[in-house]
């Protein structure tokens, strides 16, 4: 049983000791001396120093109240009252003609500094119910009731003793039940009316309560700062006098003089419209390639292809379940290998408190760097679809990611392994030689049948971001062999087979933010494909926000690559630089623009890309792509001169050196 | 900054004791108890979902439209934490940006390229810059502590038949694109009217003026409309939100950067 505490304001007079300016928190303000007087009321027994009310003065028009900031005490007190928003006053001279506010009462107990220290605690520690409605009359509250009972598991009718009156509130919740609060997400009832009544009163301890007359005599006040935090009293909430423009319920409510409930049952909000049923959208690609040469396998230099990708979307159960299906199709009008098909995602994602587990063919990326992606290895790569390696085929796995507070941890399961794909004779830019995809061998003999796994963490800690990965399987990454072709028992020409071994590779990836500075580093240690080795990328990007005074934001990106294997190692990333220039033109086409140099230190040829995007209206993305390899040797066409740049540890991009192609995409969203 | 403060209030105390006030409530201490009463009303949300159109107008009158959800979650000792999905135009589709602000320094922003499957932190000290190619910097958009600003009252108005108080309030933060930006604030429910935008030349450079509040929850005001012009291109964009939505039962675990990849 609570008892009603009656708190007799006393005023007496305050001998201030006579400081030339002391400090003060000022916790409330307030234009109606009546609301001062209340507050002051209620949070003085909590208190060991004096509350003082200051009245109003020239320099103040408001009622003050004032504490002293002397004792160390009086913050923690102030905060278990749930008052936050203090803020130091400097009082010049002495208080002596202001009012000191005591408090007595008679029969004050522990149960009502209880209920006092509920005002508005911390979001965490307490338990918020809606209140949909506030009723004189018990029976229109039971039908409010009864009304969302078809809505929400958790409804009840709880009484309250305000101001001496009985008043029927219709409870939902409590919300900080995850039940409750994914029904309110589902529900169709508007809620915008539905207030919340925020406490750490258990909801039996409710029935009835007794409330206080501190709060209700609170009068709507346009200085009221307090009145959000009186509001929130155990039981009281925000008392809004009744309003007549306030609509009823639906149905089975009389008029009732203090009926506030406002919930009306309506059409589901958008939200909810686009939650359970599925989405189709779809996009065709145009794509033009010209290259300057005639290529060595493939004279033509012009090439055209057409791609096309759709994306079904769906979520059930409130967005906890997740189904996605983005087939793609690319149709060359010269190379057969590059017109293929591919399932880019097919995936059932289940979202838990914990965990998410991730089912079937998907896309995964990791890493930081830009010039290569050393740490990347879930998904194989679609050269054929773009050389950059940028584009990637789905892969089918099992992914269990579990969320803790110290980071993401992922565990993959790759269920079977997908061949890398390269472009044929016909294709551009090729390799030189004929890969045959065909003759493919595997170090493991379950070949593209074997299971892999692999596991990551990553967790962002402060300006620093971190992950940490490894992969234990077959590698993404071809090892091509060459085999000579045989006419009359005479080497005709080389194909190159490729060869896929078992790996191990722990990935290390980590960027810092420092102010405009993003410091980048991806690292592996390999092991499988001939001895261990280690590779690495590092560099920064440097913002350059609203470069000379425009819109735009200038990236400079430097990066150094390095592979331990050096000439053993591939073309690109054994002993090279990156150095790149980035520009947002930060419009409403959201145009971007990327020019990367990438400089091979040994060889000193200059592989330049250069890429560039901008929306044409609401529908239409154009994409410019182009790329030049500079300062090659000069080698001969045909068979030999090719014998010649395998050998030539000077000539890692020779191989290229007919390549150099722009490109022009236009994509139309459908 | 710190000692800059104190230097005001000793000015300012001085003053008063030559003038022989027994009281002093300066005008940085009104200015900023306003900023804190605005603050304390519009606490206790605990989350929010809304559908939000961005209206992109040129000088001659071209328009380019964005649609996003957003979603929010109070952070009682810090900046908020926000969600924000991009569903048009069809090139962003699914293109998240996950945003914790913060009282103090910059606020950590993830972004999140569908076709890359890539989340990429992105270097928040960029405030100044426009969001979306619009005429909202990040810092406009971001989660409005009291702390990211010093006060000032400078006088009190009437705007549009409202008494407003008219304050001053400078950033904290040495890189934002402002000095200063004057803002009438409604005296009777603590609502930004319109926020005039100074910047580094101390030239005026925008100004937002938000219509149409709407009281949620018996307690919350936000606008249905918010229309920022630019002074000095003539470029204008209105924002336009619809569906709010409060307490819906967000938790920690809706921003998170798993959450940021499944956001389609």
């Amino acid at each position: 049983m609570r008892l009603v505490m009656v708190c007799v304001a006393v005023y007496a007079t305050f001998n201030a000791p006579n400081l030339a300016a002391a400090t003060y928190w000022s916790i409330g303000s307030y234009s109606d001396q009546r609301n001062a007087l209340n507050e002051a009321a209620r949070i003085q027994p909590a208190l060991s120093s004096a509350v003082i009310i200051q009245s109003p003065s020239s320099a103040n028009t408001n009622y003050r109240l004032l504490i002293a900031a002397d004792d160390p005490s009086v913050k923690p007190s102030l905060e278990r009252l749930g008052i936050k928003g203090v803020w130091s006053v400097t009082v010049n001279g002495d208080l002596a003609k202001e009012q000191v506010f005591r408090t007595t009462n008679d029969t004050a107990t522990g149960t009502e500094t209880q209920a006092d220290s509920a005002v508005k605690p911390s979001i965490n520690g307490s338990t918020s119910w809606g209140v949909a409605g506030s009723f004189d009359d018990q029976e229109n509250a039971v039908q409010l009731e009864a009304q969302l009972a078809d809505h929400f598991e958790q409804v009840s009718v709880k009484e309250f003793l305000i101001d001496g009156r009985t008043l029927y509130r219709v409870l939902v919740g409590p919300m900080n039940d995850p039940t409750t609060a994914r029904q309110m997400q589902l529900s169709e009832v508007d809620l915008s009316a539905l207030w919340i009544l925020r406490t750490e009163v258990q909801p039996t301890a409710l029935t009835p309560i007794h409330i206080a007359p501190n709060g209700q005599n609170m009068v709507p006040d346009g200085r009221n700062i307090a009145l959000l935090t009186i509001g929130d009293t155990t039981g009281a909430g925000t008392r809004a006098l009744p309003d007549s423009s306030r609509t009823l319920p639906a149905s089975g409510i009389k008029n009732d003089e203090y009926n506030l409930a406002r919930l009306a049952i309506k059409d589901p909000p958008l939200i909810t419209a686009n939650k359970s049923n599925g989405r189709w959208s779809s996009e065709v690609g145009f794509e033009s390639r010209v290259f300057r040469d005639p290529g060595l396998l493939n004279l033509e230099r012009h090439h055209a292809a057409m791609s096309f990708q759709a994306e079904y979307y769906q979520t059930w159960n409130d967005g906890d379940d997740i189904f996605a299906f983005v087939p793609f199709a690319r149709i060359d009008a010269q190379d057969d290998e590059r017109t293929h098909f591919d399932i880019r995602e097919l995936t059932w994602v289940h979202v838990a408190d914990n965990f998410e587990l991730r089912s079937g063919i998907r896309k995964v990326f990791w890493g930081v760097t830009e010039s290569q992606h050393l740490v990347d290895i879930i998904n194989q790569t679609d050269t054929v679809e773009n050389p950059d390696g940028e584009e990637k085929l789905g892969q089918p796995m099992i992914n269990l990611s579990l969320l803790r507070d110290w980071g993401v941890f992922d565990l993959y399961w790759l269920i079977g392994f997908r061949e890398r794909k390269f472009s044929g004779p016909e294709g551009r830019p090729a390799y030189p030689f004929e890969i045959s995809t065909d003759q493919s061998e595997y170090e493991s003999s379950a070949e593209t049948r074997r299971s892999d796994f692999a596991v990551r963490w990553v967790q962002s800690i402060g300006e620093l971001e971190l992950g940490i990965s490894h992969f234990s399987g077959t590698s993404r990454e071809p090892r091509l062999v060459p085999q000579f072709v045989l006419q009359n028992n005479l080497p005709a020409s080389v194909i190159l087979i490729p060869y896929y071994d078992v790996i191990e590779q722990t990935g290390l990836d980590a960027q810092l933010f420092l102010g405009d500075w993003a410091f980048k580093l991806e690292a592996i240690s390999r092991s499988g494909q001939g001895n261990r080795y280690a590779a690495a990328t590092a560099g920064f990007e440097k913002t350059f926000v609203g470069f000379a005074g425009g819109r735009g934001d200038l990236g400079v990106i430097a990066e150094y690559l390095f592979d331990e294997r050096g000439a053993e190692g591939p073309a690109v990333g054994q002993d090279d630089i990156a150095l790149g220039l980035r520009y947002a033109f930060n419009d409403a086409a959201n145009t971007t623009a990327l020019l990367v140099a990438l400089i091979d230190r040994a060889s000193h040829e200059y592989l330049t890309t250069f890429e560039a995007s901008s929306r044409l209206g609401e529908r239409l993305k154009l994409t410019v792509e182009a790329s030049v390899i500079n300062n090659t040797r000069n080698i001969p066409r045909g068979f030999l001169g090719l014998l010649e740049v395998q050998a030539d540890p000077n000539a890692d991009l020779a191989f290229l050196q007919d390549e150099d192609f722009i490109k022009f995409e236009l994509i139309w969203y459908l | 900054m710190m000692k800059r403060r104190w230097a005001r209030h000793f000015f300012s105390v001085l003053g008063l004791v030559l003038a022989g006030a027994a009281i002093a409530e300066s005008a940085e201490e009104k200015g900023l108890a306003i900023a804190i009463e605005a603050d304390l009303r519009d606490q206790g949300w605990i989350d929010s979902q809304v559908q939000m159109e961005m209206v992109l107008r040129n000088a001659k009158g071209n328009e380019s439209k964005r649609r996003v959800r957003l979603k929010t979650l109070e952070v009682s000792d810090d900046g908020d934490k926000s969600l924000t999905i991009f569903d048009t135009p069809a090139d962003i589709k699914g293109t998240g940006l996950l945003s914790f602000s913060h009282k103090q320094g910059d606020d950590d922003q993830w972004l999140y390229l569908p076709a890359l499957k890539r989340v990429k932190r992105i270097a928040s000290r960029n405030k100044s810059g426009p969001f979306v190619g619009s005429e909202f910097a990040f810092e406009d958009l971001s989660s409005q502590e009291v702390e990211k600003y010093t006060y000032r009252w400078l006088r009190d108005e009437t705007f549009e038949g409202q008494a407003t108080f008219v304050i001053e309030r400078r950033p904290v933060d040495k890189n934002s694109g402002y000095t200063r930006q004057e803002v009438w604030v409604d005296q009777e429910h603590y609502r930004l009217l319109k926020v005039d935008y100074y910047d580094r030349k101390q030239s005026l450079l925008k100004t937002l003026r938000s219509i149409g509040y709407t009281q949620y929850m018996n307690k919350y005001w936000r606008p249905a409309k918010m229309v920022m012009l630019n002074h000095q291109n003539g470029k204008s964009t209105d924002l336009l939100w619809n569906e709010y939505r409060f307490s819906t039962g967000l938790t920690e675990k809706d921003f998170t950067r798993n959450s940021l990849q499944r956001a389609r």
